[in-house]
Protein backbone atom coordinates (compact mmCIF):
# COMPACT_ATOMS: atom_id res chain seq x y z
CA UNK A 1 0.00 0.00 0.00
CA UNK A 2 2.84 2.47 0.98
CA UNK A 3 4.35 1.90 -2.97
CA UNK A 4 0.84 2.75 -4.26
CA UNK A 5 0.57 6.15 -2.44
CA UNK A 6 4.00 7.02 -3.13
CA UNK A 7 2.72 6.53 -6.82
CA UNK A 8 -0.42 8.23 -6.48
CA UNK A 9 1.97 11.64 -5.95
CA UNK A 10 3.90 13.15 -8.28
CA UNK A 11 7.18 11.33 -7.68
CA UNK A 12 6.65 8.89 -10.95
CA UNK A 13 6.21 11.92 -12.89
CA UNK A 14 9.84 12.88 -11.76
CA UNK A 15 10.75 9.31 -12.19
CA UNK A 16 10.19 9.04 -15.45
CA UNK A 17 11.28 12.27 -16.33
CA UNK A 18 15.09 11.61 -15.20
CA UNK A 19 14.66 8.05 -17.24
CA UNK A 20 14.19 9.81 -20.30
CA UNK A 21 17.16 12.21 -19.25
CA UNK A 22 19.65 9.65 -18.42
CA UNK A 23 18.25 7.96 -21.84
CA UNK A 24 19.55 10.93 -24.03
CA UNK A 25 22.80 11.26 -22.17
CA UNK A 26 23.54 7.69 -22.55
CA UNK A 27 22.85 7.75 -25.86
CA UNK A 28 25.05 10.37 -27.06
CA UNK A 29 27.76 9.23 -25.16
CA UNK A 30 27.49 5.55 -25.16
CA UNK A 31 26.28 5.28 -29.22
CA UNK A 32 28.50 7.84 -30.89
CA UNK A 33 26.56 8.54 -34.14
CA UNK A 34 25.45 12.10 -35.10
CA UNK A 35 21.92 10.73 -35.68
CA UNK A 36 21.63 9.25 -32.59
CA UNK A 37 22.64 12.31 -31.37
CA UNK A 38 20.28 14.81 -32.75
CA UNK A 39 17.42 12.11 -31.49
CA UNK A 40 18.77 11.98 -28.18
CA UNK A 41 18.61 16.13 -28.28
CA UNK A 42 14.92 15.45 -28.70
CA UNK A 43 14.04 13.08 -26.01
CA UNK A 44 15.86 15.17 -23.64
CA UNK A 45 13.99 18.06 -24.58
CA UNK A 46 10.66 15.43 -23.70
CA UNK A 47 12.19 14.82 -20.23
CA UNK A 48 12.88 18.32 -19.51
CA UNK A 49 8.92 19.09 -20.90
CA UNK A 50 7.60 16.57 -18.60
CA UNK A 51 9.37 17.76 -15.95
CA UNK A 52 7.86 21.55 -16.06
CA UNK A 53 4.12 20.21 -16.78
CA UNK A 54 4.33 18.13 -13.71
CA UNK A 55 5.73 20.90 -11.44
CA UNK A 56 3.48 23.34 -13.31
CA UNK A 57 0.30 20.46 -12.67
CA UNK A 58 1.06 20.33 -8.82
CA UNK A 59 1.85 24.26 -8.29
CA UNK A 60 -1.27 25.45 -9.88
CA UNK A 61 0.57 27.78 -12.49
CA UNK A 62 -0.73 27.62 -16.09
CA UNK A 63 2.92 29.33 -17.02
CA UNK A 64 5.11 25.63 -17.46
CA UNK A 65 2.39 24.53 -20.15
CA UNK A 66 2.88 27.62 -21.95
CA UNK A 67 6.65 27.40 -21.67
CA UNK A 68 6.26 23.65 -23.00
CA UNK A 69 4.25 24.84 -25.73
CA UNK A 70 7.07 27.10 -27.45
CA UNK A 71 9.58 24.45 -26.20
CA UNK A 72 8.04 22.28 -28.43
CA UNK A 73 7.77 24.57 -31.78
CA UNK A 74 11.65 24.95 -30.94
CA UNK A 75 12.87 21.46 -31.14
CA UNK A 76 10.43 20.82 -33.89
CA UNK A 77 12.61 23.52 -35.96
CA UNK A 78 15.87 22.71 -34.23
CA UNK A 79 15.29 18.47 -35.09
CA UNK A 80 14.86 19.96 -38.95
CA UNK A 81 18.00 21.83 -38.77
CA UNK A 82 19.83 19.32 -37.21
CA UNK A 83 18.55 16.90 -39.72
CA UNK A 84 20.16 19.23 -42.48
CA UNK A 85 23.20 19.46 -40.82
CA UNK A 86 23.85 15.74 -40.55
CA UNK A 87 22.48 14.74 -44.15
CA UNK A 88 25.06 17.59 -45.67
CA UNK A 89 27.38 16.01 -43.16
CA UNK A 90 27.68 12.65 -44.43
CA UNK A 91 27.88 14.27 -47.42
CA UNK A 92 30.42 15.82 -47.44
CA UNK A 93 32.59 12.99 -45.48
CA UNK A 94 30.57 10.14 -45.40
CA UNK A 95 30.65 9.05 -41.64
CA UNK A 96 27.91 9.25 -38.62
CA UNK A 97 30.80 9.12 -36.58
CA UNK A 98 31.16 11.66 -33.50
CA UNK A 99 34.87 10.56 -33.06
CA UNK A 100 35.37 12.39 -37.02
CA UNK A 101 33.74 15.18 -36.41
CA UNK A 102 36.34 17.87 -36.53
CA UNK A 103 35.66 18.98 -39.71
CA UNK A 104 36.43 22.44 -38.72
CA UNK A 105 38.75 21.94 -36.31
CA UNK A 106 41.65 20.28 -39.16
CA UNK A 107 44.18 22.90 -40.26
CA UNK A 108 45.44 23.22 -44.08
CA UNK A 109 49.31 21.56 -43.74
CA UNK A 110 49.85 22.78 -47.25
CA UNK B 1 -6.65 7.17 -6.35
CA UNK B 2 -5.83 3.24 -6.32
CA UNK B 3 -6.51 3.26 -9.92
CA UNK B 4 -4.37 5.91 -10.70
CA UNK B 5 -1.49 4.54 -8.78
CA UNK B 6 -1.90 1.31 -10.51
CA UNK B 7 -2.16 2.87 -13.97
CA UNK B 8 1.21 5.23 -13.26
CA UNK B 9 2.91 1.88 -11.50
CA UNK B 10 2.47 0.51 -14.55
CA UNK B 11 3.49 3.62 -16.99
CA UNK B 12 6.53 3.79 -15.15
CA UNK B 13 7.27 0.19 -15.51
CA UNK B 14 6.71 0.68 -18.88
CA UNK B 15 8.89 3.53 -19.36
CA UNK B 16 11.58 1.90 -18.13
CA UNK B 17 11.57 -1.18 -20.04
CA UNK B 18 11.35 0.84 -23.28
CA UNK B 19 14.71 2.65 -21.98
CA UNK B 20 16.53 -0.47 -21.36
CA UNK B 21 15.26 -1.55 -25.03
CA UNK B 22 16.74 1.66 -26.06
CA UNK B 23 20.07 1.24 -24.87
CA UNK B 24 20.15 -2.36 -25.87
CA UNK B 25 19.42 -2.65 -29.40
CA UNK B 26 21.95 -2.11 -31.90
CA UNK B 27 20.29 -1.36 -34.85
CA UNK B 28 19.43 2.56 -35.19
CA UNK B 29 15.97 1.93 -36.67
CA UNK B 30 14.79 -0.50 -33.61
CA UNK B 31 16.10 2.35 -31.32
CA UNK B 32 14.42 4.58 -33.29
CA UNK B 33 11.36 2.72 -32.86
CA UNK B 34 11.97 2.62 -29.34
CA UNK B 35 11.86 6.60 -28.42
CA UNK B 36 8.59 6.23 -30.75
CA UNK B 37 6.50 4.38 -28.11
CA UNK B 38 8.25 6.59 -25.59
CA UNK B 39 6.72 9.36 -26.70
CA UNK B 40 3.38 8.19 -27.29
CA UNK B 41 3.40 7.26 -23.57
CA UNK B 42 4.33 10.70 -22.78
CA UNK B 43 1.38 11.95 -24.63
CA UNK B 44 -1.01 9.74 -21.86
CA UNK B 45 0.93 10.89 -18.88
CA UNK B 46 -0.05 13.75 -19.77
CA UNK B 47 -3.36 13.16 -19.87
CA UNK B 48 -3.42 12.41 -16.50
CA UNK B 49 -1.26 15.88 -15.74
CA UNK B 50 -5.02 17.30 -17.39
CA UNK B 51 -2.94 18.93 -20.40
CA UNK B 52 -5.10 17.59 -23.07
CA UNK B 53 -4.07 19.84 -25.75
CA UNK B 54 0.00 19.18 -24.63
CA UNK B 55 -1.31 15.39 -24.87
CA UNK B 56 -2.77 16.30 -28.27
CA UNK B 57 0.44 18.22 -29.50
CA UNK B 58 3.20 15.57 -28.47
CA UNK B 59 1.27 13.09 -30.44
CA UNK B 60 0.57 14.96 -33.29
CA UNK B 61 4.09 16.93 -33.51
CA UNK B 62 6.70 14.25 -32.11
CA UNK B 63 5.55 11.15 -32.93
CA UNK B 64 3.52 12.25 -35.65
CA UNK B 65 5.91 14.82 -37.49
CA UNK B 66 9.09 14.60 -36.01
CA UNK B 67 10.32 10.92 -35.55
CA UNK B 68 8.62 10.30 -39.26
CA UNK B 69 10.50 13.44 -41.01
CA UNK B 70 13.23 11.29 -39.23
CA UNK B 71 12.39 8.21 -40.16
CA UNK B 72 12.39 9.17 -43.88
CA UNK B 73 15.90 10.60 -43.22
CA UNK B 74 17.07 7.44 -42.04
CA UNK B 75 16.17 5.91 -45.72
CA UNK B 76 18.70 7.75 -47.02
CA UNK B 77 21.40 6.58 -45.26
CA UNK B 78 22.98 3.31 -46.15
CA UNK B 79 22.24 0.27 -43.85
CA UNK B 80 25.67 -0.55 -42.63
CA UNK B 81 25.84 2.86 -40.95
CA UNK B 82 23.09 2.75 -38.91
CA UNK B 83 24.29 -0.34 -37.30
CA UNK B 84 26.06 -0.01 -33.79
CA UNK B 85 29.20 -1.50 -34.75
CA UNK B 86 31.60 -0.57 -31.90
CA UNK B 87 29.70 0.33 -28.99
CA UNK B 88 33.20 0.89 -26.97
CA UNK B 89 33.03 2.72 -23.85
CA UNK B 90 36.83 3.62 -23.71
CA UNK B 91 35.92 6.43 -25.88
CA UNK B 92 33.72 7.99 -22.90
CA UNK B 93 35.90 11.00 -21.49
CA UNK B 94 36.19 11.39 -18.18
CA UNK B 95 34.43 15.06 -17.91
CA UNK B 96 31.34 13.38 -19.44
CA UNK B 97 30.21 11.59 -16.19
CA UNK B 98 30.67 14.92 -14.19
CA UNK B 99 27.12 16.37 -15.44
CA UNK B 100 25.50 12.90 -15.02
CA UNK B 101 27.26 12.28 -11.63
CA UNK B 102 25.70 15.95 -10.81
CA UNK B 103 22.26 14.96 -11.94
CA UNK B 104 22.28 11.61 -10.02
CA UNK B 105 23.40 13.28 -7.01
CA UNK B 106 19.97 16.00 -7.24
CA UNK B 107 17.86 13.43 -7.92
CA UNK B 108 18.62 10.90 -5.35
CA UNK B 109 18.96 14.24 -2.52
CA UNK B 110 15.55 14.88 -3.87
CA UNK B 111 14.26 11.95 -3.63
CA UNK B 112 15.95 11.16 0.05
CA UNK B 113 14.47 14.54 1.57
CA UNK B 114 11.35 14.17 0.05
CA UNK B 115 8.95 16.85 -0.95
CA UNK B 116 7.14 19.74 1.49
CA UNK B 117 3.37 19.38 2.42
CA UNK B 118 3.51 23.07 0.34
CA UNK B 119 4.02 20.72 -2.80
CA UNK B 120 0.73 19.38 -3.03
CA UNK B 121 -1.74 20.59 -6.13
CA UNK B 122 -2.99 23.38 -5.08
CA UNK B 123 -5.72 23.60 -7.96
CA UNK B 124 -6.90 21.53 -10.96
CA UNK B 125 -7.68 23.81 -13.38
CA UNK B 126 -6.58 24.23 -17.37
CA UNK B 127 -8.60 22.45 -19.11
CA UNK B 128 -8.28 23.06 -23.02
CA UNK B 129 -11.04 26.69 -23.11
CA UNK B 130 -8.76 27.48 -20.33
CA UNK B 131 -5.59 27.42 -22.70
CA UNK B 132 -7.09 28.55 -25.76
CA UNK B 133 -8.48 31.71 -24.21
CA UNK B 134 -5.00 32.60 -22.15
CA UNK B 135 -3.20 31.94 -25.31
CA UNK B 136 -4.93 34.02 -27.93
CA UNK B 137 -5.79 36.69 -25.22
CA UNK B 138 -2.79 36.73 -22.80
CA UNK B 139 -0.19 35.40 -24.22
CA UNK B 140 -1.12 36.01 -27.99
CA UNK B 141 2.57 37.38 -28.74
CA UNK B 142 3.95 33.53 -28.49
CA UNK B 143 2.08 32.98 -31.23
CA UNK B 144 3.87 35.06 -33.34
CA UNK B 145 7.26 34.02 -31.77
CA UNK B 146 6.01 30.50 -32.78
CA UNK B 147 5.24 31.00 -36.34
CA UNK B 148 8.37 33.04 -37.19
CA UNK B 149 10.68 29.91 -35.28
CA UNK B 150 8.92 27.35 -37.41
CA UNK B 151 9.50 29.76 -40.16
CA UNK B 152 13.33 28.99 -39.95
CA UNK B 153 13.66 25.01 -41.30
CA UNK B 154 11.67 26.24 -44.18
CA UNK B 155 14.24 28.91 -45.00
CA UNK B 156 17.01 26.79 -44.24
CA UNK B 157 15.52 23.66 -46.77
CA UNK B 158 15.13 26.65 -49.15
CA UNK B 159 18.53 27.83 -48.92
CA UNK B 160 20.11 24.09 -49.15
CA UNK B 161 18.18 22.83 -52.12
CA UNK B 162 18.69 26.11 -54.09
CA UNK B 163 22.51 26.10 -53.52
CA UNK B 164 22.48 22.30 -54.61
CA UNK B 165 20.35 23.41 -57.92
CA UNK B 166 22.63 26.57 -58.87
CA UNK B 167 25.88 23.84 -57.91
CA UNK B 168 23.94 20.99 -60.36
CA UNK B 169 23.50 23.62 -63.17
CA UNK B 170 27.19 24.96 -63.25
Amino acid sequence: MEILRIFASEYPFYVISGFLIFLGIGLVLLKRNLLVAILALEVVFNGINLLFVTVSHYLGDPKGKIIVLVTLAVAAGSFAIGLILVVNYYRLTKSLSLEELKLLGERDEE
Amino acid sequence: MIERAIALLIFTTLFFIFTLFTFFFRHLVYQFLCILVLMVLQGILYLYLNAEFLAAIQVIVYAGAILVMFLFTLFLFPEEDLRDVKGDFRSLRYTSFLPVALFIFLFLWELIRGIPESYLPQKIYFDLREMASLLFNEYWIILFILAFILSFPMVALYVFFKEERENGNS
